[in-house]
């Protein structure tokens, strides 16, 4: 390990670029996660115009003069490449930087009271390595065949070049994935040792803030469950690019042949996990929230670490309720379901602890809480519509539609978003030392609420409607044509939608530049990154502070004169 | 929701489309049952959330109540809710879902009266295929319809068997509530039966590559009379070139397959 | 489990070691996370039969001196650190330069029964255990190659006369044994399975 290095010289190159400061590694992972959720949101924008209106050239406003294809239409490739560069670069470029590398970087330290990462130097070319992998995925734009397009779950053969898809663009894709891997890794591996050497003294497990519980959960499903993927992608690109058959069978597979299946057991094996890998920081971070801005302590705040903690094990065995309808056999299906409905347990237990944790609370309104709201809101129609997913019989009917994709955007994409912006809006004034625009945030967090719900339960509704995933053109097929008003709703929402993030865009920078001065602790919470003045120096304490209280000392009738208590402060007259 | 349906264009329900399955009414109870009793939930907490923002916020009620919820009491009470949801929602659907697979859909038919058909997906077109007379696959006198025609008598079981030509595919049935990949390398098998007669369409629905949106078939429901005049009116193991092939896609024109039946699997 | 130390700097210290020690077996978790992904792959397309492997004994018996070698070169690496130890911590031993050695013999071993695996008929394209022998031989490789990048890393050091901190030789060290417990897992399993 390094130890810190003060360096003397203060160029931009060490301070802003190549810094091993975690605190500056967490703003670059903000500004690249929120660079790849504009373009992915983009794409969606582009995916959502060919829904709707197929037979019409992209307008300017969705620059239709870069889409290549017949009089700026979008031709079937193109539409294949818009949905599986969305959905990678969604979750692998927007919400992992966004929660994981962004906050992750930025609060683990300062919250557990730690002076910077274990390995700080790991953690720069964890960043670095991540930007590369990004410029790898981008790149593939730039081949004459185009980006991927074999859907983000790149299921062989299709992905293979005996799939069809012609080019490198798969093999760039899968290449991507592996590094940004590999970068993850870097970091998961730094963010579960960090909490657990370097907490302040008397900084225990359960003092810990839950934001922290929830980001460390997730680096240690990441530790385990990221090299998984990576086996089975690499074995996908030497499938691709050096001709072995692993993924292959049947009539594509000249001699020998593998088999298809076992590269979605792979996949799926990481990717139920990949889903709570996503969702456990905002669990965390709104956990937390709700206890500072009702001015209460997160009620049952242990019940609800243990909660997720069972959740993390159950996620890890449940994989095999993606593949209800590979035709596997009837005793995996129904062990399946069972090992997934007992996800629900732990799950409506600690949001009851959510609920709990605002009644008999006094309850602030500012945008982070507004945020956090938001979450227990799209989180429990994400959640309650799992249930038809997990249910092999109506899963038989619902897989593969747009209610799938309705559902996961729920809980992925909704709930992931609102939690960004809860945790944003909250640490904003930590991370530039401004306050965002208030009445900007919160007309920004209308216009997503109110949209966001439209949209993405109405995609839910048209999959019950019938509409699978991934069709180019729906009205195609005869039982479809009705949808398409519906589908032409969805798109005016969704574009409303991005227009309300270009707000919040302008409200981010505009507030960065000229946002009213911070104070050192402006929602009054007790968790340590709040003590210090801003801006916060490389190695963030001048002493490493002792730590004598829980997060949630609030409203404790033993303190006077104030509603919070500074975790290192000593609460007289407590036990 | 499945009953109270009122059309407001992009706000309210739409129907899914018309079940003419034998058993497809059972995956609609227990969407039904899920819809039923994830509304009633959700309006507790949506009526929960209400009720704090208009009683606890802080204009109102300016000092919270210390409460950690770290005792015994509170414990149980968090546990209580946990289980009377898994109870109440899980175990139910559960409980339906397992006879509905025991009972329908994991219970193969036997018998004389059974249908039996290969389907073999190709990139963007089905390849369907009737024993012929002498019931067994794989022989001369199988029939092969044109692609993307499939042909069933009503109120018969049809057992399908499925494999792939190149990539995964997925039979995708809407009117029945029915899908069933088709693997490379491996036979899927499903069944089903329709209640009434007439004309629908079936889909793939696993992307398949840039046409998968047009990888439509056209399925005819029709009495047992006018099936059987149909097969006899088909000529045995003739592709025939798809007279509707306006794919326009090169991938398509590679032909229609030959020779690819298989002899019926025995599954269990 | 709390670090009870007060001052920054101490912290810093007094963690170094310790938490040197769990990164480096953190890692291996991960690393051993996907291996035992490829090993139960492998085991799969056994399990479902979709190809068949026989081996003669020439080639089993290479495939067990090369292992040897590894193992060599791993107790060779823990006597240079033994001896490194005892002596002033800065010279260099003939250990550390045969551990090295043993090292590149044992790639060269594995390239060596590849070829033999190949002329036997079983190519990656035409049998996917072939495929996954190969896979996993090289993937193990390309971690014996970082592991013998990190050890040049370390003699550069050592010739230069240069201080090396104790907790960097050993966790080299650790990487280097772990490397060969891992193949000789491995080789067991294969032994085992085929």
């Amino acid at each position: 390990m390094e130890g810190i290095k003060m360096s003397s010289s203060k160029s931009i190159m060490s301070t802003h670029i190549f810094s091993t400061d975690h605190k500056t590694i967490g703003k670059q992972f903000l500004f690249l996660g929120i660079f790849f959720l504009l373009f992915g949101g983009f794409q969606a924008l582009l995916i959502r115009w060919q829904l709707a209106y197929p037979e019409q050239p992209v307008p300017w406003w969705l620059l239709g003069f870069i889409i290549n294809g017949e009089a700026g239409m979008i031709t079937p490739d193109v539409y294949n490449q818009l949905f599986t560069m969305h959905g990678t670069i969604m979750i692998f470029w927007a919400i992992t930087p966004l929660l994981i590398g962004a906050f992750g970087n930025f609060l683990i330290p300062l919250q557990i009271g730690a002076k910077d990462m274990a390995f700080p130097t790991l953690n720069m070319l964890s960043f670095w390595t991540f930007f590369l992998s990004g410029v790898v995925l981008l790149s593939a734009y730039f081949l004459p065949t185009g980006a991927a397009s074999g859907g983000w779950t790149s299921y062989p053969p299709l992905s293979l070049p005996a799939g069809g898809i012609p080019g490198l663009g798969q093999a760039f894709w899968t290449l991507s994935i592996t590094l940004m891997g590999v970068a993850t890794m870097m970091g998961a591996i730094n963010y579960v040792i960090t909490v657990i050497r370097l907490r302040a003294p008397g900084m225990t497990y359960f003092r810990m803030p839950l934001s922290v519980w929830g980001l460390w959960l997730t680096s240690i499903l990441n530790v385990i469950f990221v090299p998984v993927i990576a086996a089975g992608l690499i074995m996908l690109l030497i499938d691709q690019l050096l001709g072995t058959q692993f993924f292959l069978a049947g009539r594509l597979a000249a001699g020998g042949g593998g088999d298809p299946l076992l590269f979605q057991h792979v996949f799926w094996i990481f990717g139920h996990p990949e889903v709570y890998i996503l969702i456990l920081p905002v669990w965390g971070i709104v956990s937390e929230l709700l206890s500072v801005f009702s001015r209460k302590p997160a009620f049952g705040a242990k019940v609800t670490v243990i909660c997720m903690s069972t959740i993390v094990v159950l996620s890890s065995i449940v994989w095999g309720h993606h593949m209800y309808t590979t035709g596997m056999s009837p005793l995996l299906g129904k062990t399946f379901m069972f090992l997934t409905l007992l996800i629900s347990i732990p799950s409506s237990i600690f949001f009851f602890n959510w609920l709990a944790t605002l009644w008999r609370g006094s309850l602030h309104f500012d945008p982070p809480m507004l945020h956090t709201m938001a979450v227990i809101w799209v989180f429990a129609i994400g959640g309650l519509t799992g249930l038809y997913n997990a249910t092999v019989t109506a899963d038989i009917y619902l897989h593969d539609t747009m209610f799938v994709v309705g559902h996961f955007h729920y809980t992925m994409a909704a709930s992931v978003l609102f939690g960004g912006y809860a945790a944003i809006a909250h640490w904003y004034p930590r991370m530039f030392g401004r306050m965002l625009n208030p009445l900007l945030s919160k007309i920004h967090f209308w216009g997503t609420f109110i949209t966001i719900n439209l949209v993405f339960f109405n995609m839910m509704v048209t999959g019950y409607a019938g509409q699978h995933r991934r069709l180019y053109y729906p009205g195609e097929f005869e039982f479809l044509q009705p949808l398409a008003d519906m589908n032409i709703f969805i798109t005016i929402m969704a574009f409303f939608l991005g227009a309300f993030q270009i707000l919040f865009l302008y409200n981010f920078i505009h507030s960065m530049l000229k946002g009213k001065v911070a104070e050192n602790n402006p929602w009054k919470a007790n968790t340590l990154e709040w003590t210090m003045d801003y801006p916060i120096p490389h190695g963030n304490f001048s002493t490493i502070p002792q730590v004598v209280n829980g997060p949630h000392e609030y409203s404790n009738p033993n303190i006077k004169d104030a509603d919070w208590v500074c975790q290192t402060v000593k609460i007289e007259g407590d036990s | 929701m499945g009953k109270i349906k009122k059309y407001l264009p992009g706000i309210w329900f739409l129907d899914p489309p018309k079940d003419i399955s034998l058993d497809g009414y059972r995956i609609d109870n227990v969407i039904q049952y899920t819809d039923f009793v994830i509304t009633l939930y959700f309006g507790i907490v949506v009526a929960a959330l209400i009720f704090f923002i208009w009683r606890y916020n802080a204009r109102k009620h300016p000092h919270a109540v210390y409460d950690l919820g770290n005792t015994k009491k509170h414990r149980y009470l968090t546990i209580a809710m946990g289980l009377l949801v898994f109870f109440s929602i899980d175990v139910v659907i559960e409980t339906m879902s397992f006879k509905d697979l025991k009972e329908a859909f994991w219970k193969f038919p036997k018998g004389e009266k059974v249908v039996r058909i290969e389907i073999m997906p190709q990139q963007y077109a089905w390849n369907i295929r009737y024993p012929g007379e002498d019931d067994i696959f794989g022989t001369d006198d199988d029939i092969v319809p044109p692609q993307n025609i499939l042909h069933i008598p009503v109120n018969t079981p049809i057992v399908v068997q499925l494999t792939t030509y190149d990539v995964i595919h997925s039979f995708y049935l809407p009117n029945f509530r029915y899908k069933q990949d088709a693997t490379p390398g491996m036979v899927t098998a499903m069944w089903f039966q329709a209640t009434e007669t007439g004309n629908f369409e079936f889909a793939c629905a696993e992307l398949c590559g840039n046409s998968h949106f047009k990888m439509k078939g056209y399925l005819t429901v029709e009495s047992e009379e006018d099936f059987n005049g149909w097969i006899a009116a088909q000529d045995p193991e003739v592709s025939e070139e798809d007279e509707e092939d306006d794919w326009g896609d090169e991938e398509a024109d590679e032909g229609v397959p030959t020779q690819w039946g298989w002899l019926w699997k025995e599954l269990k | 489990m709390s670090p009870q130390v007060q001052s920054a700097d101490l912290l810093q210290i007094e963690c170094d070691y310790e938490t040197s020690k769990m990164g480096v077996l953190v890692t291996f978790g991960g690393i051993i996370m996907l291996f035992v992904t490829f090993l139960a792959t492998f085991s799969a397309m056994v399990a479902k039969e979709l190809a068949t492997i026989k081996l003669d004994e020439t080639t089993i018996i290479v495939a067990g001196v090369t292992t040897i070698i590894l193992i060599m070169s791993s107790v060779l690496f823990h006597k240079s650190y033994s001896l490194w130890q005892k002596i002033n911590e800065v010279t260099i031993s003939n250990y550390f330069y045969a551990s090295i050695i043993f090292g590149i013999v044992f790639l060269f071993g594995q390239i060596n029964l590849w070829k033999m695996i190949v002329s036997a008929g079983f190519t990656s394209h035409s049998n996917v255990l072939a495929g996954m022998v190969y896979l996993i031989g090289g993937v193990h490789a390309v971690h014996l190659i970082a592991g013998l990048t990190v050890l040049g890393w370390l003699w550069y050091q050592l010739i230069q006369s240069r201080q090396v901190k104790p907790v960097r030789y050993q966790m080299i060290g650790w990487f280097w044994h772990f490397l060969t417990a891992l193949w000789c897992i491995i080789f067991v399993f294969f032994l085992i399975v085929l």
